[in-house]
């Protein structure tokens, strides 16, 4: 039932009577309504426009026809921002209604996504917190702290080896003349100690050798070779104590009456640096002319942050560590012993003492803590991980309860079933590790550069992580889906 | 509740139901011109028409081209059998709604 106004196809070609609506009116109409809307829109604004043309000039019509297309253009815009809540009411219906469906599911996936976020809050505040540190003066930038450093010594940004004054220590052995005094006799009375090895002193800890000096050596050449290293005062039986191994010529001895003031021991790192092919009989300027009687073999005397650095050694009256080796059998004993002779000597500083290890552990106390922090979280996020993966089980084995009924009613057995829940699932976990693989391999060399010395990133920890994350996951499906492939095929038939 | 049109779409509905056949853009917009006397905006025609024909009270048929519209197809717009039927329940409402109003009172302006 449609009638035509007359004015039929044909007759068009002949002439246009009126100016066409511009360009850009035309391009906007096109840009606003689909192909079927803007046919009959442009069409009804050429119309209007022709007749208004002809009524009242083209100027009215043109200043007409921009005002028609800018109230097209709003209504267009509104209608649509009304549509866009439209749907968004929808979908968030669709989403509560799924929710209320899968209630297990949404369950598990809310409580990890809660989980996941306390953490979080709780790190963002314990860092924003820490970070607020000392900012509570008012004028917290122009607080300094004034010490002595040695070059070179500090690592990792930690200042570790803030030092007072060297003019310090002759004084303080004016003051304490007993502490020289005693030493050797109270050396000797601990060695009366069954339990104790051997006791030596030395300058200061040798996990933790501080003093750096810079010398001129000159190398096999002639030339002059600045070298930086670390040097440590020891008593004669320092390397027998602590059990170092000669590479290279003789250690000290008291036979040799030139030990105490002209003699030095280096290390193969200073031999090295120094490229000497013979070392022993070689003079340093070590506080005066030394000559080198040994080397021995490079042990760490800092954390393992940094390389084996040059270092000599050599006699020294100046020993503010005493060293006692023991055996690990009855060690209270053997502690209360030492605090008893110790107090016999009736020294004037109190009795401290310290075991190596600890020691050297307490250089790694940031890794040590890094490590529990790392393991605490990563052990949370893979437990955020797998409820993920029991959440994707859980739904999976629901959508797919009536697949599994038709499949068993069809004959499908048991295992049948589950390869195809632990084939779909195995396929992504693959996917998801070779995505995971270069991010992990990125952070994992970025942290390592901060060690000298550091271990490969080998395939092998790529390997286990994907069997592991594979085993896991399958471990937390396995219930789920020994369930749905279990039920009886009329039940889930029936289901919905 | 029956939701019931609004103003505009009764009007474009009516206009559409007067011109028998002949209703597209430019003939309701002429039409509501001698009715009303209001110069309405193609906006303000589209937008109700839109919805009536989402509202399924009215169907879209494509015509042909004219020279006037310079080679574009025209669009008439006609009455579904739900639209008559709304149409009808609209005015049965209207008329309740307006009996027992003597004329004088409203011209009274009190």
């Amino acid at each position: 039932l449609v009638g035509f106004s007359g004015d039929l196809f044909g007759g068009w070609e002949l002439k246009r009577t009126c100016p066409a609506v511009p360009r850009l009116a035309e391009r906007i109409l096109k840009l606003l309504y689909s192909q079927d809307y803007y046919l009959e829109r442009s069409g009804d604004m050429e119309e209007a426009y022709g007749e208004l043309g002809e009524e009242s000039g083209p100027f009215r019509a043109k200043v007409w026809l921009w005002f028609q297309i800018l109230k097209l253009f709003c209504g267009v815009i509104r209608t649509n921002i009304i549509w866009r809540f439209i749907m968004l009411k929808n979908y968030i219906k669709i989403t509560l209604r799924n929710i209320k469906r899968h209630k297990t599911f949404s369950f598990i996936n809310m409580a990890g996504l809660v989980v996941g976020m306390t953490c979080f809050l709780l790190i963002l505040v314990y860092v924003c917190y820490e970070l607020s540190y000392d900012s509570m003066h008012e004028k917290a930038d122009r607080i300094y702290r004034v010490a002595f450093k040695h070059p070179g010594t500090s690592y990792m940004g930690h200042d570790s080896h803030l030092v007072t004054p060297s003019a310090l220590a002759p004084a303080l052995m004016e003051s304490f003349p007993e502490v020289r005094k005693n030493l050797k006799a109270l050396k000797q009375s601990i060695m009366e100690n069954p339990n104790v090895l051997g006791v030596t002193t030395s300058s200061s800890v040798p996990t933790n050798i501080g003093s750096a000096l810079g010398m001129k050596c000159k190398s096999e050449d002639g030339e002059d070779i600045e070298v930086h290293n670390y040097w440590i005062g020891v008593d004669y039986n320092f390397i027998d104590v602590f059990q170092m191994e000669m590479v290279q010529g003789r250690n000290f001895s008291k036979e040799f009456g030139t030990d105490a003031e002209g003699a030095v021991i280096v290390n193969e790192s200073f031999v090295k640096e120094v490229n000497w092919s013979q070392s022993v009989g070689k003079k340093i300027p070590l506080f005066s002319d030394r000559e080198v009687i040994g080397v021995v073999k490079d042990f760490h005397f800092h954390s393992l942050h940094m390389k084996i650095k040059p270092l000599t050694i050599s006699i020294s009256p100046d020993s503010r560590y005493l060293h006692a080796r023991i055996r690990t059998e009855n060690l209270p004993a053997t502690l209360a012993y030492l605090r008893e002779v110790y107090d016999r000597f009736k020294i004037r500083y109190p009795f401290e003492y310290f075991f190596l290890d600890d020691h050297f552990n307490q250089m790694y106390q940031a890794e040590l803590k890094f490590g529990t922090v790392l393991i605490t979280f990563s052990g949370l996020a893979i437990f955020i991980a797998c409820l993920g993966i029991f959440g994707l089980a859980i739904h999976t084995a629901e959508r797919r309860t009536k697949e599994i009924g038709i499949r068993k009613v069809l004959g499908a057995s048991i295992p049948s079933i589950l390869g195809l829940f632990y084939n779909e699932l195995t396929r992504w976990i693959l996917i998801a590790n070779i995505i995971a693989w270069p991010v992990a391999y990125f952070f994992m060399s970025q942290w390592l550069q901060n060690f000298a010395y550091r271990i490969n990133i080998g395939l092998w920890i790529f390997v286990v992580s994907a069997a592991s994350a594979i085993f896991i996951a399958l471990l937390t499906v396995s219930f789920q889906s020994i369930k749905a492939a279990t039920a009886n095929p009329v039940d889930s038939l029936r289901y919905e | 509740m029956p939701k019931f049109m609004t103003r505009n779409e009764e009007i474009i509905l009516l206009t559409i139901l007067k011109l028998k056949g002949n209703a597209y853009g430019v003939s309701i917009r002429r039409q509501i011109y001698q009715d009303t006397g209001g110069r309405w905006s193609f906006a303000s025609i589209y937008q109700p028409l839109d919805n009536l024909v989402r509202k399924n009270y009215v169907r879209r048929i494509k015509g042909d081209p004219t020279a006037r519209r310079g080679g574009k197809s025209k669009f008439y717009y006609e009455l579904t059998p739900e639209g008559r039927h709304a149409l009808l329940k609209l005015k049965k409402a209207h008329e309740r709604i307006w009996s027992g109003f003597p004329e004088i009172s409203l011209e009274d302006g009190n």
